[in-house]
């Protein structure tokens, strides 16, 4: 049994302000807060890789990463991909508008002990978000880290969540950058790859000495993007590091809803290893 | 079982005095009442309320403190996009229980165990904090009853403030805690136990299964037809599961008109097809059998590894509710079976 | 009754041994209350643990919705006269066709102990149309006085109905129990749990319950076939059935309307007719 929180919960979240607000895509938006109150905004700290529930009054709660990184201190972002309920409304919101937000709960990439490694980060669609903000988190600090590559693929060209972002790294000579959208999703100035994340990645070169991979996307990409990396370019299982997305509701291990095996996804997730899902019961 | 702190001996009566008193201090008592032919806890003034008879109650004894529904938080929408939002009080007022039964008193551990293992959770420990047990042995108990195979049977005192054990002219009352002390001293007419004391024989529930077993086999045997077989007749409600006293899933939503609302905690369980499902269309547990194999994976499986404990304390219920016919214990004598067939100790 | 089920028995067996069907819906013991609940023979050595007796008052026709069970094959059930009135609406509701179904009709004169309510007023103890039948015909009038309870019910003030529901639904717990066993409650996504908009509140108050139980009887009107299943399931005791009883009434007022009588009849609210719906309506 890991370390108890020893904290109360009482559910209640902290009230915060939407200060920005960018359309990634047709159906991702990225909405930057701010607290409402400063004393909280200062206290407040997370790391990359957890996540917290938003909430829109009157329509309810829903669970995001935290997309920021945890060196960009006063605000927090969160990129939502219109679903449901909550995420409907969330995507109706206007600059200055109040919602909640209650986290930041589980736990989260192992940024510390990636230290002096290389680092392949492969996103797909959506699954950038907790990518980016690790992305961001390493870039920060860029001394600390070896080669870094990213690989990231959407459905088309207008699916591409972090358009800015994504042309900036790209114009970065310390990293890597393959960009790729699925066949029939590209427009004729895309100037990147055309095809699925794991058909580009088994071509790109890409060592496995030293190096760990951050793997986040879809099930379906990840359950083709797995193979690749262990048998074409040799990562150890150990080191490639994903993130489950079981349903939750209370996100403190209490509700029951995120279980896989004897495991709550919301407390000793939602990072894991691949070894460690291979683990588990086929619950995810 | 564990060592009382104390032991009194009580005459007959002494629960009527005591309800009497506590009612006069203006202290909340619940007790099993009986409505309609359905025994439940209810607030009581006298103890001539309290029903006679009854193996169990329909809903368990968790609901005194962990409510189907309860509120949360509170909000308003004055206007312009802002919202005023607070917490509000579990609703906790100081209350004595009488006449729960050891296997209730058993799953209110399971409950602690969740709603504190990491986060503290604020509403269910405010109503734990003031609330006070007053277990009692169960002189008979029926059919469905199989606490003896995987708890301490119907004599256990474990998890009560006091434990009732009666005898011919009253009752011996153990007192297990120090919020039992407290309420010890309003029942009047107490006298130490001298020991010699005998408590009317408590229902015979018998070991019918060995648990240890079951969780061997359940180790092994995730993929199997076996679980095809028991679930086709489940029809995916939640009756088993709100009336379990240890099953403790619980969904979150808010409720609002235009002005403001409020957002709610409400049972849920795993029963459910939209319990786990993703908005892809996705859903890790995708069929009947898979969701009734957590159910019964967790109260003997997961949350043992996880928090050393069972989560079922065979009270029986889900079996009595059940629409299907679906019985626990038969799924588990089935699994005995099995187990001794693959192990070859038959 | 042993002798109905070695015949039923044989009948079972001699369906999955043809490999005319994949499975048998059926009845047997479970446990040793002698209490009779759904048993599925997919293998000729099942048929075993079929059997018929006066206990057999479930309604296995919900199973027929059931993607576990349908996944299984080609069912055969085993129906009542009750239940064979479910099979109807499900066919005519184009749930299931008539030709993917073996129906093993079972001749019944009542179950339950005392016997259930539905069996006094009961008109199809022989079931029709089906791919066999067991047992004897049945002679067996049925009594007067099916709706003396929602008559009853009729006769007390709104103030007196309005307590004596809201005490009985504020008990609901919406464990949903009534809608999973309803062989007519087979939308992919409830009502209930559609929440763009959220139509009912699925907290277990008082607004929440009484939308919920209002809206369960609305959607089953014309529809339901009164075999009590939604009523005996629930764990609080509420007399749901009571609500459908009502609307069966209103039914059968207003449109001389019996749910379930035959595959190809047109219930009153899935219908439009030019020349009956004469009423100008809203249009
Ligand atoms: C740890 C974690 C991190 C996540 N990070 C992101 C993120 O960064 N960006 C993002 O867009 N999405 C993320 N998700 C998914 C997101 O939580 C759901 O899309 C969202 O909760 C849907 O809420 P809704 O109210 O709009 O949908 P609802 O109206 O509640 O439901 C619509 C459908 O979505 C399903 N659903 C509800 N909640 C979830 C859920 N938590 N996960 C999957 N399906 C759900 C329902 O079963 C239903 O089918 C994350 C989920 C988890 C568990
Ligand atoms: S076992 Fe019975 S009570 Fe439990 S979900 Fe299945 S049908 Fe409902
Ligand atoms: S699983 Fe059944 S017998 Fe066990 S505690 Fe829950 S309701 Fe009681
Ligand atoms: S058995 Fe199911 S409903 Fe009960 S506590 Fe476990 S996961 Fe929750
Ligand atoms: S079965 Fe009873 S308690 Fe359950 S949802 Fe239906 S009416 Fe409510
Ligand atoms: S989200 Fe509630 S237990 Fe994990």
């Amino acid at each position: 049994m890991p370390a108890s929180t020893d904290q109360a919960i009482d559910y209640l979240p902290y009230k915060m302000r939407v200060e920005k607000i960018t359309e990634e895509t047709p159906d991702v938006t990225t909405l930057k807060l701010l607290f409402d109150d400063h004393q909280q905004a200062e206290k407040f700290t997370f790391k990359a890789g957890q996540f917290g529930l938003y909430s829109v009054f009157g329509y309810g709660e829903a669970t995001f990463c935290i997309a920021s990184s945890p060196t960009r201190k006063g605000y927090i972002e969160c990129s939502v991909k219109r679903a449901g309920r909550v995420t409907q409304a969330l995507h109706s919101l206007l600059e200055g508008d109040t919602i909640g937000f209650r986290g930041p709960y589980g736990n989260c990439f192992p940024v510390d002990e990636m230290k002096g490694r290389n680092i392949l980060f492969v996103g797909g669609g959506i699954g950038l978000a907790p990518v980016r903000s690790v992305i961001w988190n390493c870039l920060d600090r860029r001394d600390e880290f070896g080669d870094i590559t990213i690989c990231y693929g959407a459905r088309t060209v207008d699916d591409l969540v972090y358009k800015e972002e994504l042309k900036e790294w790209e114009g970065r000579d310390d990293i890597n950058t393959i960009f790729t959208v699925d066949p029939g999703g590209e427009t004729p100035d895309w100037s990147g790859k055309v095809g699925f994340v794991p058909t580009v990645l088994g071509e790109a070169k890409i060592s496995s000495d030293n190096a760990v991979c951050i793997l986040c996307g879809p099930p379906i990409m990840i359950k083709f993007t797995l193979p690749v990396l262990v048998d074409t370019h040799g990562f150890a299982k150990e080191n490639v590091i994903t993130t489950l997305e079981n349903r939750m509701k209370c996100g403190v291990g209490k509700c029951g809803r995120c279980n896989v095996g004897n495991k709550y996804v919301c407390k000793d997730g939602p990072v894991f290893t691949c070894a460690e899902i291979e683990e588990m019961p086929p619950e995810y | 079982m564990k060592e009382p702190e104390q032991k009194l001996v009580v005459p007959n009566g002494w629960l009527e005095a005591l309800v009497r008193k506590l009612r006069v201090q203006g202290t909340r008592v619940l007790a099993p009442v009986e409505r309609d032919g359905a025994v439940d806890f209810r607030e009581i003034n006298s103890a001539d309320e309290m029903a006679a008879n009854y193996v169990n109650t329909r809903v368990p004894l968790k609901e005194i403190l962990f409510p189907r529904t309860e509120t949360i938080l509170e909000f308003d929408q004055p206007s312009g996009g802002d919202v005023v939002f607070s917490g509000v009080e579990a609703n906790a007022a100081p209350t004595i229980v009488i006449g729960a039964r050891p296997c209730d008193l058993s799953a209110i551990g399971v409950l602690d165990t969740v709603f504190n293992w990491d986060y503290h959770d604020t509403f269910y420990g405010q109503r734990r904090a003031n609330t006070t047990f007053v277990g009692v042995a169960c002189r008979e108990a029926d059919g469905n009853c199989f606490c003896g195979s995987v708890a301490g049977g119907a004599g256990e005192n474990e998890g009560s403030d006091v434990f009732v054990r009666p005898t011919a002219d009253g009752a011996l009352l153990e007192i297990m805690t120090e919020r039992g002390k407290k309420l010890a001293q309003s029942i009047d007419d107490a006298a130490p136990a001298a020991g010699k004391e005998e408590p009317l024989p408590v229902a015979a529930t018998e070991e019918r299964f060995d648990v240890e077993k079951i969780k061997g086999w359940l180790d092994d045997h995730f993929d199997d037809d076996f679980w095809l077989d028991v679930s086709l007749k489940c029809l995916g409600c939640g009756a088993c599961s709100y009336l379990c006293p240890t099953c403790h899933c619980f969904d979150i939503v808010d409720e609002s008109d235009w002005r403001g609302g409020e957002r709610r905690r409400n049972w849920d369980c795993c029963s459910f097809a939209l319990f786990t499902l993703h908005t892809s269309g996705h859903n890790p547990r995708p069929d009947q059998q898979s969701r009734c194999r957590n159910r019964l994976m967790h109260k003997f499986k997961y949350f043992v590894e996880r928090f050393g404990r069972r989560a079922c304390v065979g009270c029986g219920r889900c079996i009595r509710v059940c629409g299907a016919g679906q019985n626990i214990v038969n799924v588990l004598i089935d699994i005995t079976r099995a187990e001794a067939a693959t192990s070859g100790s038959a | 009754m042993q002798e109905l089920t070695a015949q039923l028995r044989e009948k079972a067996k001699e369906l999955l041994d043809a490999k005319t069907v994949d499975l048998v819906i059926g009845y047997g013991p479970t446990g040793d209350n002698g209490e009779m609940t759904a048993v599925f023979a997919r293998k000729p050595e099942d048929v075993e643990k079929l059997g018929l007796n006066g206990q057999c008052f479930r309604n296995l026709a919900v199973y027929l919705n059931k993607p576990e069970v349908r996944k299984q094959g080609k069912p055969a059930i085993v129906v009542k006269g009750c239940d064979r009135r479910a099979l109807n609406v499900l066919i005519r509701e184009r749930r299931l066709a008539r030709e993917d179904l073996h129906i093993i009709g079972v001749n019944c004169d009542g179950v339950g102990e005392p016997l259930m309510g539905k069996c006094k007023f009961c008109s199809v103890h022989n079931p029709e149309e089906c791919d066999d039948v067991l047992g004897d015909q049945i002679e067996m009038p049925a009594e007067d006085g099916q709706f003396d309870d929602v008559g009853e019910m009729e006769q007390l003030s709104g103030d007196e109905r309005w307590k004596f529901w809201s005490e009985k639904l504020g008990e609901c717990i919406r464990c949903y129990a009534c809608r999973q066993v309803c062989p007519m409650c087979y939308c992919k996504r409830c009502v209930v749990e559609k929440n763009i908009p959220q139509w009912v509140e699925t907290s277990p108050h008082l607004r929440g319950n009484l939308s919920w139980n209002v809206i369960r009887a609305f959607h089953l009107t014309g529809r339901c076939i009164g075999c009590g299943e939604c009523e005996r399931v629930c764990p609080m005791a509420i007399p749901i059935g009571l609500i459908n009883k009502k609307l069966t009434k209103l039914v059968k007022e207003e449109f001389q309307f019996a749910a379930g009588m035959t595959d190809d009849e047109k219930g009153p609210f899935s219908t439009f007719d030019l020349d009956i719906d004469t009423d100008k309506g809203i249009l």
